[in-house]
């Protein structure tokens, strides 16, 4: 009798056991990262490794190349390395829990914009030391993907690749039928929305503006602030200068643009305006250089150009920059041979393979331009004179209370003078926070 | 010999407890103790700030506008789906030809995934290309390109509509099921006393099912508050935050601001409000039971 109690228990036992296994396997699929970085620094004599967590590839020869990299890598540092690929949302969703609970990879992909969340709450290492000691200089990257990279005048992210927002796309066939000239697209707001005017006509129309939810239609705005001669944020970072007069020209064209659009443009997004572009409902959009794809997929026998973005009176065309940087994991205990890779993923030769976007590496990208893209000499002089969105901690809260401004403009509820003095005053109170 | 069966009673229990420790309650106790820190990491690392931590958030007035919508969406959606359903379950009662067809039909929104549900109205709403407005038009009432998903007035009764719409069948199809227990000898004693169609459905229809349709209003108001993907898809919880309700803000909160904290606030927030509502209605349930 006895004898078969304790039989029972033990099964039982052995099953809450398993059970517990199971979960305590499953954590550490999860977290497998962080075990190989710490625990070889204990025997640092031997195989060092390194893990960084990057985004997946649609395009096979870029994965076949960061594989190979990552192997001739290997061979040099005699270190082992280690490279997960996510979709970006998981990579933006596992990401910070990971970094923030001390474990995470040691280097980590970043979007510009988180850099400085990252930074401040000092879950990666300022990099100025290492560049004392090292060839990289800030005059071979993009000016702009390098000032995204850093936060509180030090250096924490150099940047991997790039892509701006935007460039100008046009539709040359419907700008001979509206009898405007195909080689020349137009260079300043007032031109976009005169020929936008000629073009808009039995039921097509000149461009399709957008403020759904999504982020794109603030890079724009930022950029035409920007053109205008204005500033996002003051030099200490606590103050946003968005009300000032360049940024509510800005908003203002953005919202003008209404005129040439479809009716009900507030739902729509950047996407929406490039379907409406690739089905020849609208004549111009505006989109990012890596638009030409989509293109070629979508209306392969389109007869289309690229511009600059149109500027303002007096201005010059500036874009913004979107796009992601390498940095180094505060817990991560192979910090020098983390620099090593960071430096090895963004010399010319590897990034002219390896980036999913344009390289940032300024001599990669003209070669990469002229490679991939049509119309490379423009996206270059795009890129080169693009800004960045404001390197703040609490970026992604500012970004939605822009965003709520462009819909009140767009929407007639406020003009957008009063919409952005609004904003500004909430965005303030955040900065200050 | 009881005590031993009650302990390998015990034993044979505990994985399940063990599991919803796991998944349930620790997960539970650990958004509640975030809820009581800053997150917000533009000031370094998370710091604990306890209580004064819910103050702020409702002090900011995001969360009350949030709140305020959450409770129209639920109520207006969650009723009416009710309302339909029943419509939908006293017709499809009676007997018509190829009434088995009609009855699969009409499920058909109900086990559709929901998110091309959703895309579907989009397309629906387009202002320009969308078969509302196109209805609309051949219908007699002029052309016209009404943004419904981009218009702050208008947006929040388009994603009511579209969640009626893809809700209601449930509705139906329990309602349908408690409609047909109903004993058919209680409506003919009804007809001999002279009794009308109208007070058939009051006195022997309603009360018949009353206790089907608690629970189906139960249900229907947790899932409608919980209800993410038709908002998120058909406007993020825009224009100008006019459709934000707690499971949409939360995301953003938590994945687009990454401010665990506050969207852990909100969390604990509408898991107290559901609670509150769920002991209510149980509680009339178990009223009913007992008459």
């Amino acid at each position: 009798m006895d004898l078969k109690r304790v039989g029972q228990m033990l099964l039982v036992t052995c099953l809450i056991l398993v059970m517990l296994a199971g979960c305590g396997s499953g954590n550490s699929g999860s977290g497998k990262s962080s075990s190989p970085g710490s625990s070889s620094g204990g025997d640092s004599k031997k195989q060092q490794s390194l893990v960084i967590w990057t985004l997946q590839q649609a395009d096979t020869n870029i994965q076949e190349a960061q594989e190979n990299a990552a192997k001739s890598f290997e061979e040099k540092y005699n270190a082992k390395v280690q490279i997960t690929a996510f979709p970006y949302d998981q990579l933006k969703s596992k990401l910070l829990p990971a970094v923030a609970g001390g474990e995470g990879p040691d280097i980590l992909l970043l979007d510009q914009v988180w850099v400085a969340q990252y930074a401040a709450a000092k879950y990666i290492v300022p990099l100025d030391d290492y560049m004392g000691k090292s060839e990289i200089k800030a005059e071979d990257y993009f000016d702009g993907a390098w000032g995204a990279g850093s936060f509180q005048n030090n250096i924490y992210a150099i940047p991997f690749d790039v892509g701006v927002w935007g460039v100008l796309y046009y539709n040359k066939d419907m700008f001979k039928a509206a009898g405007l000239d195909p080689e020349k697209p137009p260079l300043t707001w007032e031109e976009f929305l005169q020929d936008g005017q000629k073009l808009t006509k039995d039921g097509k129309y000149g461009a399709s503006n957008w403020a759904g939810s999504s982020e794109s239609v603030q890079c724009l705005i930022d950029a035409f602030t920007v053109a205008g001669g204005g500033k996002l944020l003051d030099e200490s970072g606590k103050k946003i200068m968005i009300n000032e007069d360049p940024g509510v020209k800005a908003l203002q064209f953005w919202a003008d643009m209404s005129k040439i659009s479809p009716p009900g443009s507030v739902g729509k997004n950047e996407e929406d305006a490039m379907t409406l572009f690739t089905s020849g409902q609208t004549a111009m959009t505006m989109y990012g250089e890596w638009g030409q794809d989509t293109i070629k997929t979508r209306a392969p026998n389109m007869n289309y150009g690229v511009a600059n973005l149109p500027k303002p009176a007096g201005g010059e065309s500036i874009g913004t920059f979107g796009g992601f940087n390498l940095a180094i994991n505060a817990n991560s205990s192979n910090k020098d041979l983390a620099w090593e890779f960071i430096k090895y993923s963004t010399n010319e030769e590897n990034q002219k393979t390896i980036t999913m976007l344009t390289p940032a590496n300024k001599k990669a990208a003209k070669e990469y331009l002229n490679q991939k893209r049509q119309f490379p000499d423009v996206i270059y002089q795009q890129l080169t004179t693009a800004t960045y969105r404001p390197n703040v901690a609490n970026y992604p809260a500012i970004a939605d209370l822009q965003l709520q401004a462009t819909q009140k403009v767009m929407t007639g509820e406020m003009s957008a003078k009063d919409a952005l003095q609004e904003a500004a005053t909430k965005i303030n109170d955040l900065l200050n926070k | 010999m009881k005590t031993r069966s009650t302990l390998l009673g015990y034993a044979l229990i505990a994985p399940a407890i063990v599991l919803l420790l796991v998944l349930l309650f620790i997960p539970l106790l650990y958004s509640l103790q975030i809820s009581f820190q800053d997150t917000d990491l533009s000031h370094g690392a998370p710091k604990w700030v306890g209580l004064s931590a819910y103050v702020d958030s409702w002090k900011n007035g995001e969360l009350w506008k949030v709140g305020k919508h959450s409770i129209v969406w639920t109520v207006s959606v969650a009723f009416f789906q009710v309302l339909v359903g029943l419509l939908a379950a006293l017709m499809l009662n009676r007997k018509f030809p190829l009434r088995w067809l009609v009855r699969v039909l009409v499920l058909l929104p109900w086990v559709l995934p929901g998110v091309i549900a959703a895309l579907t109205w989009r397309l629906v709403y387009d202002s320009q290309f969308g078969f509302l407005n196109s209805l609309i038009a051949k219908l007699g009432f002029g052309q016209h390109a009404t943004d419904w998903l981009g218009t702050p007035g208008l947006a929040m009764f388009s994603v009511v509509l579209a969640a009626i719409w893809k809700g209601y069948p449930f509705a139906m199809l329990m309602l349908l099921a408690a409609l047909q227990s109903v004993p058919q000898d209680q409506y003919e004693a009804a007809k001999i006393d002279g009794a009308d169609g109208w007070r058939q459905f009051i006195h022997i229809t309603l009360p018949s099912i009353s206790g089907v349709m608690k629970t189906v209003v139960l249900l229907v108001s947790i899932w409608t508050f919980n209800y993410f993907e038709m908002i998120y898809v058909l406007t993020g919880g825009g224009p100008v935050r006019s459709t934000h309700i707690a499971p949409t803000y939360i995301y953003e909160l938590s994945f687009g601001h990454f401010d665990f904290g506050e969207a852990s606030r909100v969390s604990v927030i509408s898991f107290l409000f559901i609670f509150l509502i769920s002991l209510i209605l149980i509680r009339q349930m178990h009223k009913n039971e007992r008459n």
